[in-house]
């Protein structure tokens, strides 16, 4: 078995075809790759892959200077975060100007859900626990995944690891404290339970006051301000037992409790700092994966989760009835997923996913009180490779139904989807790849789109996307002490047809319909550098450059006709340069984009202006003696602080500091 | 070897250069202020703006002879925006009141919109004036009374739920009670109208009228208009005549309304907001209720208020303009100045939702 994982290791850092490695085993994650002495640099799948990919690993998490959730999402080329600000801000994200609704959120291969705003939040997710992002566009041709997994225009993938897995007994204790009153605690303990089951248990929590400052500005007056009303705290319990039942099969269950309670400090208001906003979110779900090979050829998975999300809103205010507003929501979700896949030969892979979800809303508010959707979906997956091409193509059937007491049901869909990439190794020496993609998919309408009161509207059809891409990709070891170079372009071009939008009727009531087209242009630039100085001593240098024109193609002769959408940087990029030593290792980073207008009809005074966010960290590892080890590591965030804002009216933190201690023994 | 090392060099060089350039050639500037006070100011276009789309209020002002409008005249003449959600004004004396929603504030202006002071009221919604006093109703139940001579709060008297426009007649300030923020319970606790004493500043008598009503005029003859604006869907919006006797009468339905002496004019607007928008312009002579149709010359195209000049009664119908998805909100609107007999006259261009023209001589 040991040698097993060993060889295991060898071939992704070698860089064997990762499809070859897939036996049962990767459902296990392997961390600390780099800790693995061996020759050659393996070839990163950011430059193998049929369709643009990103992934960030631990050791890059490091490198690239991430420090929170959004700067992992920040140094994804093509993603456009929008961040509303601070610990409790919402902060969701858009890939290729496809809008929120059409990227999902994938944890430890089981996508994430919220019916009713059919948006992830990922200032929910807890970067401590995170072990590897991952962005994939379109869709990776995984033949191991759900079919669900193919559902979406773009997914992020997060996955969550074992830590140090060779250790029978191992324990984490970290203790982080920032600026604006942030102080977090997480415990993980992991224990190999017998030879064949590991059980790891992880707790997290964390307070921040948030009451951070910016500068007002008001016609020519400039004020230093706070936000009020802004405090978060976040608690969360994880249990995951892995048993792998033998050489040929293996059971992963894990179980995940949250809790939030933050407050909203709204947008900012001239002359008034008054907002007395808050949220209560809580969640629990538990999932199984089970994997099995059954013969040579043929490979099964089984996936199975349920899922408990509550939210309570709640505004204070005299105005309302009882002096306060309340909208409680409760969201099910029951799914179970199985996937076989037939190695036919050593060109030919397929494979055939089947899942079925479950999902239903109640609420306290009106016409919405009892929802449900019922969905099934099949895939089937094709990998062909054939010298130095690899050609992918997926089929995906979906079929929903709606269910509603008492109010018009939303419609029942049924929709066929295909997506096709390739990718063909140019040169034979070279890891030079041309690459290019095709997908149609869409998103249903929300809960909140379909019901919600004289919003919702029942009749709504799905939103269509449409995406084309072509890429080039090239890495090169280019001598002894530059040891990487990773280049990619690629570029896009995706519709929106369909396009679900909400028109107000009134300061408090909106209602949806099915209007519009988009049309995203982009390109993106990236490239991975690292030098090795001298024996131990690294430079990495990473950036990105992103070219969009996302603009509003429904009538001719409107105001947003032809215009970048509201929020949509016409650039972006980021540039982080890291250098990793025996002594103090150290990274710098650069985020920014050009200016935006908040507004699609680009008013006079919502154009925001594009800003350039730097940030630093050191870090390294001593040893306590005993096998205990620490890791330290203190950064800067917004280094020259910077007031901007990326939503308009809810502005950024200025400079802050983080530390954070890890021991492990 | 070399040549790769100059191309990586490049790539570099490319990529910071990109990132500075973006990065540079941007920062919040806001245009220096102007000088605005040998200004001609006719009439005052208060813009709302829109909070949604993080669009801060305005104040422009018309100019008659020129025929021009000019916008953001509060802030060439202060320096700083009028705040957040702009929501009503009034002239009197010698002093331009306006009152700002999401921003809590009552903004006090001598007539060129320079600012005098300002005051925090709560949620404040609409005035109204009457012998030395501006009334402000306040969103969470209350009508405030501010002294105009010494710019303080003297009394507060708590009303039905919501309350919105006021009118005043015959010592009696009107103030209507919408519930709005109790949509979902149908507006239950609205459906009144708080009739006041003005002497005592006590409500004297809470009279039922329709379904969520908004709007109060009053006539030169003491009797009091409202429109129940309904529920937005089945429930028509109806104007609703209260007399001395503060016997309810309907009117005709309609949306919107503006009254010069014994003349009520009125906009019904049909729309579901996002493919048409029907309007029919009448007015009514308030004590016959006798109703003249297709008043105006010209259409707008989507009406966000009615006002008349009592100076020269022409009638000012401000307009969002009508955008792929229904009315562009957070687009500039304008207004059409129409002659007392309804004919077109003149187009004027505002700010951002412009939801009142403001008159010097209304009072």
């Amino acid at each position: 078995m040991k040698h097993s994982s060993l060889l295991l290791l060898y071939m992704f850092v070698a860089g064997v075809v990762p499809a070859v490695a897939d036996n049962v085993i990767d459902t296990i994650r392997v961390r600390r790759l780099d800790s693995v002495k061996v020759g050659a640099t393996r070839i990163s799948e950011h430059i193998t892959s049929a369709t643009p990919l990103r992934i960030i690993d631990e050791t890059d998490m490091s490198r690239l200077n991430i420090v929170d959730m959004t700067d992992g999402l920040n140094r994804m080329a093509g993603v456009f975060l929008r961040d509303y600000g601070g610990a409790g801000g919402m902060k969701t994200v858009s890939v290729r100007g496809l809008g929120a609704n059409h990227t999902a959120v994938s944890l430890d291969g089981i996508i994430q859900t919220d019916v009713q705003t059919g948006q992830i939040d990922f200032s929910r997710y807890n970067l401590m626990s995170i072990s590897q992002m991952k962005l994939i566009v379109a869709d990776d041709f995984d033949g191991l995944q759900s079919a669900r997994a193919a559902c979406s225009s773009s997914t992020v993938e997060l996955q969550t690891a074992l830590k140090s897995w060779t250790k029978p007994s191992y324990k984490e204790f970290t203790i982080e404290h920032g600026s604006f009153d942030r102080y977090g605690v997480q415990l993980l303990w992991q224990q190999q339970m017998t030879k064949k089951w590991t059980l790891q248990a992880v707790g997290h929590y964390l307070y921040v006051g948030n009451n951070y400052p910016y500068i007002l500005t008001n016609g020519v007056e400039k004020e230093k301000k706070h936000r009020h009303n802004n405090r978060v705290n976040t608690y969360s319990a994880d249990i995951v037992s892995l048993w792998r039942i033998n050489d040929n099969a293996a059971l992963d269950v894990k179980g995940h409790w949250y809790d939030s309670y933050f407050r909203m400090p709204g947008q900012v208001i001239y002359y008034n700092p008054y907002n007395n906003e808050r949220q209560h979110n809580r969640q629990f779900w538990t999932n199984a994966t089970w994997s099995q090979r059954l013969s040579p050829k043929w490979m099964l998975k089984v996936r199975g989760k349920w899922e408990w999300n509550e939210l309570r809103y709640k505004d204070v205010d005299a105005i309302y009835p009882n002096g306060e507003w309340t909208e409680n929501y409760w969201q099910r979700e029951g799914y179970l997923s199985g996937v076989v896949r037939y190695d036919a030969s050593r060109w030919l892979r397929l494979s055939y996913a089947a899942d079925y979800i479950h999902n239903d809303l109640n609420s306290n508010q009106y016409l919405n009180s009892n929802v449900d959707r019922n969905g099934l979906l099949q895939s089937l997956t094709m990998n062909v490779k054939w010298g130095r091409v690899t050609v992918n193509g997926r089929w995906l059937y979906s079929s929903y139904d709606n269910h509603a007491e008492g109010v018009e049901s939303s419609r029942d869909f049924d929709r066929h989807n295909a997506s096709v990439s390739m990718s063909w190794r140019i040169i034979p020496k070279e890891h030079l790849y041309l690459r290019a993609f095709y997908k149609n998919i869409f998103r249903l309408p929300t809960f909140t789109e379909s019901y919600y009161y004289h919003l919702g509207n029942a009749d709504l059809s799905p939103e269509r996307s449409t995406q084309y891409g072509v890429g080039l990709t090239l890495q090169r070891e280019m001598a002894l002490w530059w040891r990487v170079l990773r280049l990619s372009v690629d570029a896009y071009f995706n519709k929106i047809e369909d396009k679900i939008t909400s028109i107000p009727l009134n300061l408090h009531q909106w209602r949806t319909v099915n209007i519009g087209k988009v049309r995203a242009q982009g390109c993106d630039v990236s490239m991975e550098s690292r030098w090795q100085i001298n024996t131990g001593h690294n430079i990495i240098l990473n950036s990105s450059v992103s070219w969009q024109a996302i603009t509003d193609r429904t009538q001719k002769g409107t105001l947003t006709y032809k215009r970048q959408l509201a929020y949509m940087p016409t650039f972006t990029g980021f540039v982080s340069l890291a250098y990793e030593n025996p002594i103090v290792n150290m990274a710098f980073s650069v985020t920014g984009c050009s200016s935006r207008w908040s507004t699609h009809e680009h008013s006079p005074s919502t154009r925001l202006p594009g800003y350039a966010e730097m940030g630093a960290s050191l870090w390294r590892t001593i040893s306590m003696g005993n096998n205990i080890f620490a890791d330290v590591k203190v950064s800067i965030q917004n280094l020259a602080n910077k007031n901007y804002c990326v939503i308009k009216g809810y502005p950024m933190p200025g400079r802050a500091y983080r530390i954070g201690v890890t021991m492990k023994f | 070897m070399l040549m790769k090392f100059k191309n990586f060099i490049f790539n570099v060089l490319a990529v910071s250069v990109a990132i500075t350039v973006f990065v540079a050639c941007d920062d919040d500037n806001e245009s220096p202020r102007p000088e605005g006070d040998k200004m001609q100011i006719d009439a005052y276009v208060l813009n709302q703006g829109n909070t949604y789309s993080s669009i801060a209020s305005s104040i422009g002002c018309l100019d008659y002879t020129a025929k021009t409008a000019t916008d953001s005249v509060f802030y060439l003449q202060n320096g700083v925006l009028p705040g957040n959600t702009l929501q009503y004004g009034v002239v009197y004396g010698s002093y331009f009141y306006a009152i700002a929603f999401d921003s809590n504030v009552l903004f006090v202006c001598d007539k060129n919109l320079k600012l005098q002071t300002s005051l925090n009221v709560s949620n404040p919604r609409a005035m109204v004036t009457d012998g030395g006093y501006v009334y402000i109703s306040n969103y969470d139940g209350h009508v405030t009374k501010l002294d105009t001579a010494t710019m303080s709060v003297v009394g507060t008297v708590e009303v039905g739920p919501n309350p919105e426009e006021m009118a005043v007649a015959n010592g009696y300030l009107y103030v209507v009670n919408s519930d709005g923020m109790n949509y979902t319970n149908n507006y239950a606790n609205g459906k009144s109208v708080s009739k006041i004493n003005l002497s005592t500043f006590t409500v004297d008598k809470t009279i039922a009228v329709g379904l969520n009503p908004t709007k109060a005029v009053a006539d030169a003859s003491g009797n009091i208009f409202i429109i129940a604006m309904g529920d937005y869907t089945a429930i028509p919006s109806t104007i609703q005549k209260i007399d001395a006797n503060d016997n309810v009468t309907d009117v005709a339905e309609a949306t919107m309304m503006a009254v010069n002496g014994n003349q009520l004019y009125a906009v019904k607007v049909e729309t579901d907001f996002y493919s048409k928008c029907q309007k029919t312009y009448f007015s009514v002579n308030t004590t016959t209720l006798e109703r003249t149709d297709n008043i105006l010359s010209a259409d707008v195209e989507f009406p966000i208020s009615l006002s008349i000049d009592p100076s020269n009664g022409h009638i000012f119908v401000t307009s969002h303009t009508w955008g792929q998805n229904g009315p562009n909100y957070s687009a500039a609107g304008y207004l059409m100045e129409f002659d007392a007999t309804g004919n077109y006259l003149q187009k004027y261009t505002a700010g951002v939702n412009p939801v009142q023209v403001v008159f010097p001589d209304n009072h």
